[in-house]
């Protein structure tokens, strides 16, 4: 019995203290509400890009993905990834300020403080979750045994979901907090962070991350970008790489006197070239960007052969809706093959580019031959082409 | 009831309620469901018995250790250094602390391929020393700052 009381004492003594810190204007609703509502943004930005990403990687059989504008894929990606990892001192600002609630004592009052609760495990853990993943991925340390792309969406509904389970069981605290006509916070205790002084610290952690490594896709801000995992000029002929011709396994073939072009499919019969038949062709010159996924982009002035034109060579009507399948010569790994949309495919900027900046392509950018179109996740610019087919 | 036990209690969580809640509730277990769902039809690729570790042990590892460590850290300072110190030593502390975590893998060069030079091609030790240089450079300067703050209201009052 005097366990149970003391117990019972403890808890009491625990939630006593707990109100008092809630008090404290960087505990308070006011703080948790605007911290809140800055992290909703940046998470819908997130899972918006992030949509946005995986639909052009697993487009669904109706949609004719459009072809421009040109650099759409290069800006939505970079501030999705520019935008997580910002996010992170967000995050963590926000848990540490509301982090007394965490000990509520009981737990829960009602079914629906339980169901708010739980939903909130997973909303916590799901923000950590992406932004962790996200950051490894860009910085290509893969220390778990899912594929990353797969675990990040799926997690990316449940983690909004859970958001939005949230956001409707704080609206009226939230918009109480925000609307009542507070005093101005008393002067911060000495040794003490004010509450705007709290958020001016935020911010500048999080424009500072932002800085160190925002300048993989925004070349002006290169040099400040200490830790970014690329450099938009660093690389063969200026320009990144992703996969080497070596780590693909494709050296020999994409080397070999014999290689040929194919384009095949649905058509009146296939047709091929060699390297010096598709130069032949007419050539065309574009300035278009490497878009990563992981957020560094580069651009490049790519010359090579219209998708379209060699099309037309193969006898397609100009006024037939097309898919094109872009065959590479890696067969290893999960990038080997891309889609053109219809759009796409009759874009004249979507080249099988055979120069970049004005010399032959180095091996390692896709050489003999690689696609390169306007809006297009690097992924799918598929390097070491061998073949189209046509359906 | 005191105004003070009235403040207090205001602060005590009752739990959720109203039509925002319901319609919250609705939508995003919707969302919810659609993640776990997709995670189990794609169970291939999403690897479900890893990935619900990582995914759980992400906010078990925050609020276990990142945030008892954040904690201790505040704690400590709190007994160790005199007010004046405070701020500059735990803002330069958490900073430290961000970009090293954060970085940590570049830093130490856990993704790098030896056949890709492109990829990570930045000194990012020399960086992580420089940033931490500035960093601490800073909390120096105002540390001299906070310190003549504090000997001039000292001999004031």
């Amino acid at each position: 019995m005097t366990l149970l009381d003391e117990g019972r004492r403890r808890a009491a003594q625990m939630s006593t203290r707990r109100d008092e810190a809630l008090t404290d204007p960087l505990h308070d609703e006011r703080t948790a509400a605007i911290l809140g509502i800055a992290l909703g943004i940046s998470f819908a930005v997130c899972f918006l890009t992030g949509l946005y990403s995986h639909f052009l990687q697993q487009p669904p059989s109706w949609w004719d993905v459009p072809s421009g504008p040109a650099g759409l894929y290069r800006v939505t990606q970079g501030v999705h990834v520019a935008t997580g990892l910002a996010t992170i001192p967000l995050l963590l600002a926000k848990l540490w300020s509301v982090h007394p609630r965490l000990f509520a004592w009981p737990p829960f009052q009602s079914i629906p403080h339980l169901i708010e609760r739980l939903f909130l495990v997973v909303l916590v853990s799901g923000a950590v979750f992406q932004l962790f993943t996200g950051t490894a991925n860009v910085l290509r340390w893969y220390p778990w045994k899912f594929f990353f792309p797969a675990g990040h969406y799926w997690v990316g509904w449940m983690t909004i979901g859970a958001m939005m389970v949230h956001i409707g069981s704080k609206a009226p605290v939230t918009s109480g907090a925000l609307r009542r006509r507070v005093r101005p916070d008393p002067p911060p205790r000495p040794g003490h962070l004010g509450r705007r002084g709290f958020f001016t610290a935020t911010a500048v952690a999080a424009g500072l991350i932002t800085l160190l490594t925002v300048g993989q896709t925004v070349g002006p801000l290169k040099r400040f970008a200490l830790f970014a995992p690329r450099r938009p000029d660093i690389g063969p002929q200026g320009l990144p790489v992703n996969q080497t011709a070596g780590e693909a396994g494709v050296i020999e073939s994409a080397l070999d006197p014999n290689w040929r072009l194919r384009v095949t499919g649905a058509i009146h019969s296939p047709i091929e070239f060699d390297l010096d038949g598709l130069r032949a062709m007419p050539l065309r010159t574009a300035t278009l960007s490497i878009a990563c996924v992981e957020g560094w982009s580069a651009e490049g002035v790519w010359t090579g052969v219209s998708v379209t034109d060699l099309l037309a060579r193969a006898g397609v009507a100009p006024d037939r809706t097309v898919r094109v399948e872009v065959v590479s010569l890696e067969t290893n790994g999960l990038y080997g093959r891309s889609n053109l949309s219809p759009s796409q495919a009759r874009d004249p900027d979507t080249l099988l580019a055979l120069d970049l900046g004005g010399e032959p392509l180095h091996l390692d950018h896709g050489a003999p031959c690689r696609l390169i179109g306007p809006n297009r996740p690097g992924v799918l610019q598929t390097k070491w082409v061998t073949e189209l087919v046509v359906s | 009831m005191t105004t003070a036990s009235n403040r207090q209690r205001s602060h005590r969580d009752e739990g959720p309620a109203g039509a925002a809640f319901w319609v919250g509730l609705t939508a995003g277990a919707a969302l919810v469901l659609v993640g776990v769902v997709g995670l189990f039809r794609n169970s291939t690729a999403t690897v479900p018995a890893n990935l619900f570790v990582w995914l759980f042990g992400a906010g078990v590892v925050h609020d276990a250790v990142l945030l008892p460590l954040l904690l201790l850290a505040g704690w400590v300072t709190g007994r160790v250094l005199p007010v004046w110190a405070r701020t500059p030593i735990r803002l330069g502390l958490a900073w430290t602390a961000l970009v090293t975590v954060v970085f940590w893998p570049a830093i130490r060069g856990w993704g790098v391929r030896a056949a890709n030079p492109s990829l990570f091609p930045l000194d990012y030790v020399q960086h992580l020393v420089l940033t931490l240089t500035v960093t601490w450079g800073l909390v120096l300067v105002a540390l001299v700052v906070q310190y003549l703050r504090h000997l001039r209201e000292a001999s004031r009052g």
